[in-house]
């Protein structure tokens, strides 16, 4: 015979409609979010790891300074691979609404290999016609037909597409972010290739492995081998990257999967969330019914009867709430979600692709644990006689008597100090509630700003308004004839074919170029004004690696020489033999000042030691810094060697010499870039968590509040007004909303410096949690209305129950 | 008629060392078929304690206790929830009754764990619940509840009826008619009843009249002349 509580459970749904509903949608809403973030997540990694097969990405590629003789690269091939050109010119463009200094990075058509894969529109076949990157026209509102200008030639745009081994648009394998606004690929024609300025192109190339399944230490034994055959044949090389270094390639696939553990870390904190609400709610429950239950298991019932009737509605409200959270995510939330990241990334189109295993965590998982984790809890409640039911002893209240207070306290504050030690369970409950609800809160609300504070504080890095970092060292500081002779020198290098230029022009070419200096740094053949030269400052710039902290990676820092006593790092003291470690390194590889350190060269292998003597910068300087005497000692360079200038004004510098330039404004390039890819994971993660946070309050709130209402009701019965019970009731538990809201702070902080270090030890930089000010006010404040708006709610009801009604109920 | 409940040397005490009180010290009665027993004592005597440990919510220290044919001090934790299933109804001061519960629902809650319960009609107008079947608890008076946890006690058909302090809760006149009730209850069903109370004159319709003082039996009365219920005043 089914069991006559059966009877109980819709009309306890109906009675407390509230605690169901808010356990149907914590749930409902946890599953809806981390399942439909995670298909889509995982639907996309799918998709991207398919590419490298169906697009042939490359498995690397490098550079040299000028083109590779053909006998360069069929020595490279050789060792078991093929190589394809893949020059390229960053050159400037704009159309309507263009972000100043727009540039776009312009290929010759490509054919199999690292494969255009056109969204939109078709390949440009004439001198007209250009195609740009998907994300980068929907950044800027490019369609197809509209008009841009590259490099001062109209060009019509035809077509959107993705590079095969650009899905995130990075200009420089370096950056910390990518850049989509003001950086695009492009494709033309060959001939409108060659039309554009060739005095900057970039001698790419791009590898395909014979076997394309080689593992990393054999790949990385490889490229060192065609670095070397390189070199042999006298090529100079500015660049070396490999497939899985290569920014444009892994970041977004990186990113999608360091999101997906950013959204595991938070399905974590909601299942831990949850059990504790479901225990605590079917603890309040048994502790309600308590005589109910003893008179029961008095009348011969079992214990096991028992704990299946209390089960019963979290397992239908948990399972409810599982169904309706995966249809919610997949058919509500797993489109946007993957628009966040089609915003961002070229990926081929999307489609989703069923996941068991998210399935399994996002649903399997917390389901059975809420399930055991309730069950577990009832059955230790459980374990009470049914004598203790019977007088209500199952929570530790026994002692009730047990604390004195001095005569002298004012009664309601006895009373008060009373309620509290009475209920310290409850409060004990609410602070942990509290301390659960606010880390999911503020891991929602912090993590924007922090971004935001984080490309700030990197700007806070570009100590000059023009960084020049160069290829070779390029003096500026020259008289008109070394210029004269340099321009020469170069004119004659650059011409291919020297029967081209007329007799005696070549003649006096050859006299100016004979005058050049071998031994001296070269010249810049571009004229700069004596107060542009009297401000500029020669520095020494280099990539080394060394050891993470956290996990087996390791870290690229990059290396100053400098100038003692310089004008633009003014806050790094160094002195020959007196070397300076930024902070963020310091913390993320856990350097040790005055112990040596090694350093390595990635590309050469050399490794180089240096002690450190003092910390400069904040977290995220990722520097060292030395004297560029020093440096030059280091490297085994040439007394007068340099990699750079900094400079607040701008430099007229060959553009053969430069490698990149960076400005202040990059990093603020870098912070809005920072915005809009954090930012709209952070906004999602918002979404999730603000509900979730009313929810878990409400739920709290309501809870401690019901299991007051019965003394409640007695000191209504005793003649107190309902303001003198507010006081001595809801006070306390509203100082103990307040309190908790603000002591379970430096906890939570804690805690997600833990998740951040741990979060950010796949990837490079050093970010420090920061919190602004501002959002703990608003994490305290959206914590105390929730709390007010609930508890004003609930008092009202208490109150409106007619008194007779509420005691009657009670015994 | 044969002897139905058998209590013998029944000893219990709480605490330990310095702390330890001796609430029964050594207690013997025999119940027969049938009777009802009220069992009197000043508060603190002891008088639950004994109630609870006949109805195996307890464990006794010493002694022995039969029902029937089963000796309960002997069973096992399981075996005992299986002799309050069978033998055993239960009535509290308070009435502990299931709130979302209709009256016959509450009934049905043990009803259910009985092979052959009573027939919940018949039982319900000799409630005198009848026209209060389908209200909730909260709907219905004090002493109408009582009569519902009195019928959730019985419909079990149970050998014992176990009542600690059954009308504490309760005016003259309501506990009067609960008195009644379970005087009808007794005649109707053969049940043996224990009443405990505190309340001297409810001794006057009882078959045997039990004292308890300090956990001992002070006196153990057969009530030559039993008065109907009604007929109660104090
Ligand atoms: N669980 C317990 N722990 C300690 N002492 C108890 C416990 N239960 C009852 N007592 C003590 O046993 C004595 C008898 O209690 P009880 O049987 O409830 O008395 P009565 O029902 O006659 O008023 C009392 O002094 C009481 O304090
Ligand atoms: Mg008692």
């Amino acid at each position: 015979m089914a069991s006559p509580l059966r009877k109980r459970l819709p009309r306890e749904l109906r009675n407390n409609l509230g605690k169901y509903l808010g356990m149907f949608l914590l749930l409902a809403l946890a599953v809806a979010f981390t399942s439909g973030f995670l298909v889509a997540a995982s639907s996309i990694q799918l998709i991207g790891e398919g590419m490298r097969a169906d697009y042939n990405t490359e498995d690397g590629h490098f550079a040299t300074t000028f083109k590779a003789d053909d006998d360069s690269i069929e020595a490279v091939e050789a060792l078991g691979c093929t190589v394809v050109e893949q020059f390229y010119i960053d050159a400037p463009m704009t159309f309507d609404g263009a972000t100043d200094g727009t540039q776009a990075r312009v290929f010759p058509n490509r054919g199999e290999r690292n494969q255009a894969i056109y969204c939109n529109g078709r390949a440009p076949e004439s001198d007209g016609e250009i195609a740009l990157d998907r994300v980068f026209c929907q950044n800027n509102g490019l369609e197809i037909g509209d008009a841009v200008q590259l490099a001062g030639r109209e060009m019509r745009l035809v077509g959107i597409m993705t590079l095969a081994d650009y899905t995130c648009l990075f200009q420089n394998n370096s950056s910390f972010i990518f850049n989509s606004l003001s950086f695009t690929t492009a494709q033309v024609t060959q001939d409108a290739y060659d039309a554009v300025d060739q005095g900057s192109v970039i001698y790419s190339y791009a590898f395909f492995l014979n076997d394309r399944s080689m593992p990393l230490t054999e790949r990385t034994d490889f490229e060192e081998d065609m670095m070397e055959t390189l070199a042999d044949n006298g090529e100079v090389i500015t660049d070396l990257v490999d497939y899985e270094s290569n920014q444009a390639i892994t970041y977004a696939m990186d990113d999608t999967e360091g999101d997906q553990m950013m959204w595991q870390i938070l399905l974590a904190m909601l299942i831990v969330i949850m059990a504790f609400v479901f225990v605590v709610l079917t603890d309040a429950t048994i502790e309600a019914e308590s005589a109910v239950i003893g008179t029961l298991l008095a009348s011969g019932w079992r214990k096991r009867e028992l704990v299946t009737h209390y089960m019963t509605l979290p397992v239908l409200v948990g399972v409810s709430g599982a169904v309706a959270g995966n249809v919610i995510g997949y058919t509500l939330l797993v489109l946007p979600m993957q628009g966040l990241y089609y915003n961002s990334y070229g990926f081929p189109p999307y489609h989703t692709t069923f996941n068991l295993g998210v399935l399994v965590s996002t649903t399997i998982v917390p389901l059975v644990l809420l399930v055991a984790i309730t069950f577990i809890g009832l059955l230790r409640r459980m374990r009470a006689t049914p004598l203790q039911f019977l007088r209500r002893e199952i929570t530790h209240r026994s002692k009730r008597s047990g604390l004195q207070l001095p005569e002298r306290l004012r009664f309601t504050t006895r009373f008060r100090l009373r309620v509290f030690v009475r209920n310290l369970s409850h409060f004990a409950t609410l602070f942990f509630g509290i301390m659960f609800g606010s880390l999911l809160l503020l891991f929602g609300l912090a993590m924007m700003p922090l971004m935001t504070h984080f490309a700030e504080e990197s700007a806070k890095g570009v100590p000059a308004e023009h960084l020049y970092a160069l290829k070779a060292p390029v003096e500026i500081d020259v008289t008109e004839d070394e210029r004269a002779a340099y321009a020469a020198a170069e004119e004659l290098v650059l011409t291919e074919n020297l029967t081209d230029i007329d007799p005696s022009h070549l003649l006096s070419l050859y006299l100016q170029a004979s005058r050049v200096d071998e031994d001296e740094n070269a010249a810049n053949t571009l004229e700069n004004s004596p107060e542009a030269i009297a401000q500029a400052e020669k520095f020494g710039m280099a990539t080394l690696q060394t050891p993470r902290r956290f996990g087996d990676l390791s870290e690229e820092i990059t290396v100053y020489g400098i100038q003692p006593g310089s004008r633009y790092w003014t806050d790094v003291p160094v002195r020959d033999g007196h070397a300076c470690l930024g902070l963020g390194v310091q913390q993320k590889c856990a350097i040790v000042l005055g112990e040596p350190r090694e350093f390595a060269d990635k590309y050469t292998g050399d490794v180089y030691e240096i002690v450190f003597d003092e910390t400069v910068g904040n977290t995220t300087t990722m520097n060292i810094y030395l004297t560029l005497d020093d440096f030059n000692r280091l490297f085994g360079n040439d007394d007068d060697y340099f990699s750079g200038y900094a400079s607040d004004m701008p430099l007229a510098l060959n553009s053969r010499y430069v490698a990149t330039e960076i400005t202040p404004d990059q990093m603020l390039g870098v912070a809005a870039q920072l915005q809009d890819s954090m930012g709209t994971i952070a906004q999602s993660l918002l979404y999730a968590v603000v509900p979730l946070f009313l929810i878990l309050i409400y739920l709290l709130t309501k809870t401690v509040i019901d299991r007051s209402a019965r003394s409640i009701s007695y000191m209504k019965v005793f003649g107190y007004h309902d303001r003198e019970i507010s006081r001595l009731y809801i006070r306390s538990i509203t100082v103990t909303v307040l309190a908790s809201l603000v002591l379970c702070l430096p906890i939570i902080v804690g805690a997600l410096d833990l998740i951040v270090q741990v979060m950010m030890s796949k990837y490079a930089g050093n970010l420090e949690i920061w919190i602004a000010p501002q959002t703990y006010v608003i994490e305290v404040l959206v914590g105390a209305v929730t709390y007010a708006v609930v508890a004003a709610l609930h008092m009202r009801r208490i109150r409106s129950v007619p008194l007779a009604l509420a005691m009657k109920v009670q015994e | 008629m044969a002897t139905y409940l058998e209590v013998r040397g029944l000893c219990k005490s709480y605490g330990e060392g310095e702390a330890r009180v001796q609430v029964l010290r050594g207690i013997d009665v025999s119940l027969k078929k049938g009777e009802v027993c009220v069992l009197l004592g000043p508060s603190g005597s002891g008088k639950s304690t004994f109630l609870n440990i006949v109805g195996g919510l307890e464990p006794a220290d010493e002694g022995s206790i039969r029902v029937g044919d089963a000796v309960i001090t002997d069973l096992s934790a399981n075996d005992l929830v299986e002799y309050r299933r069978a033998q055993l109804g239960f009535v509290f001061q308070f009435y502990n009754l299931v709130p979302d519960l209709t009256v016959t629902e509450n009934i049905e809650v043990c009803q259910c764990l009985s092979a052959n319960p009573l027939p919940m009609d018949d039982l319900l107008h000799s409630l005198g619940l009848w026209e209060h079947r389908r209200k909730f608890p909260h709907e219905i008076s004090g002493g109408q509840q009582q009569r519902c946890a009195i019928g959730r006690a019985l419909v079990k058909n149970p050998g014992l009826l176990l009542c600690d302090e059954p009308t504490g809760a309760l005016d003259y006149h309501t506990s009067k008619e609960i008195l009644e009730l379970m005087e009808q209850v007794n005649r109707e069903y053969g049940c043996t009843i224990v009443i405990v109370t505190h309340n001297d004159a409810i001794k006057g319709m009882a078959h045997r009249i039990l004292r308890l003082r300090d956990g001992q039996l002070v006196g153990d009365d057969v009530n030559p002349h039993v008065l109907p219920a009604r007929e109660l005043t104090w």
